[in-house]
């Protein structure tokens, strides 16, 4: 047999309990097709690894020691199946917002490693890191991932940036009456800092903002403005901008009725 | 190509051998508690975590050393 490659520890346990899971669905698979009331499920499974640990950029890796290795480490694996009730009391919520940044996403700025020692202080997320310099905590975390707290914020600040991914007129209702006010949802990431309106134009004009969060504006733009350049500016020089033409979608001039006698 | 198994289809073939096994005989097998020695061989490329049981007897200063498996199988209503 020739040697074998590492392999980080947690992709070995998430490869048994793979193989776990594919095992237990085959079982069923075959009794259901052989009309049996009963199965086997797997209830407990142990499993003694003897392997060597080595551990490089940041990942604890394993390879299985061969007969002439008797000083191999030797792990000792205990699976035990768990009911549905039990997985969702005991797994970790790691982003509640599906439109939260994962860390992985300050790849420009941060190496493999480096994000991979935000994880083992439970820094999953832009939002959790975001969090943490609020709240004075960035020292800590570098001290304890050896991160420059300037690279910290440096990262923060990009990630921060406001981005718009999309701009579509909000359908109305066909019981509006004529003058109403078309909207414009402007969609997107961090269109919202700390909290603070930002500051939207259109075609170089100033754009009315009805609603707003941190992943949606509402613009009622005016006739002109269906068409041009969309700026947000979140902050003194945060600014991103997106070109569109949404001019089939402006709303007809209504046409002001002229009174008799008037010049 | 080596012939040997991902750990999934050992373990659901051992696992059938026994329900067909037990299925029909008057006597029923209610739990089943195993220990076996299994060659595994670490999945690459995403592929499956491969596991079988020992080809030979005797093994070479190259080979790795099996990994002790201990398993209990209870049986369930579907």
């Amino acid at each position: 047999m020739t040697m074998e490659a590492a392999l980080p520890l947690e992709n070995f346990i998430q490869a048994v309990q793979s193989q776990l899971d594919k095992a237990q669905t085959a079982m069923a698979v075959k009794a259901r097709n052989l009309n049996l009331p009963m199965t086997f499920a797997i209830k407990d499974i142990n499993l003694d690894l003897r392997a060597h640990v080595e551990f490089s950029q940041g990942e604890i890796r394993i390879r299985p020691a061969t007969a002439n290795e008797p000083d191999a480490s030797v792990f000792h694996l205990v699976f035990t199946a768990i009911t549905r009730p039990m997985i969702e009391e005991n797994a970790v919520a790691f982003t509640d917002d599906p439109d939260d940044q994962a860390i992985d996403e300050l790849e420009d700025d941060l190496t493999d490693e480096e994000r991979r020692k935000l994880e083992w202080v439970g820094v999953r997320t832009v939002r959790k890191l975001r969090e943490m310099d609020k709240e004075g905590s960035s020292r800590v975390v570098g001290r304890v991932t050896n991160l420059p707290v300037s690279r910290l914020r440096r990262a923060l600040e990009r990630a921060s940036a406001p981005l718009v991914n999309q701009v579509v007129p909000v359908s109305t209702a066909p019981d509006d009456p004529p003058d109403f006010r078309k909207i414009l949802r402007v969609r997107g990431r961090n269109l919202v800092r700390d909290g603070v309106l930002p500051r939207v134009s259109i075609a170089g004009q100033p754009a009315s903002i009805v609603k707003s969060s941190e992943h949606e504006l509402l613009i009622a733009p005016d006739a002109n403005q269906w068409a041009g350049i969309l700026q947000v500016e979140t902050a003194p020089e945060v600014v991103t901008s997106m070109s569109f033409d949404l001019t089939p979608h402006a709303p007809v001039p209504i046409p002001v009725p002229v009174m008799e006698g008037a010049t | 190509m080596n012939g040997r198994r991902p750990l999934f289809e050992t373990l659901s073939d051992i696992a059938s051998g026994l329900m067909d096994a037990t299925a029909l005989g008057p006597v029923h097998a209610r739990s089943i508690d195993l220990n076996l020695p299994l060659d595994i061989r670490l999945p690459v490329a995403g592929g499956d975590l491969m596991g079988d049981l020992p080809l030979f007897r005797m093994r070479t200063a190259f080979d790795t050393e099996p990994v002790r498996l201990h398993m209990v199988l209870q049986e369930v209503l579907l």
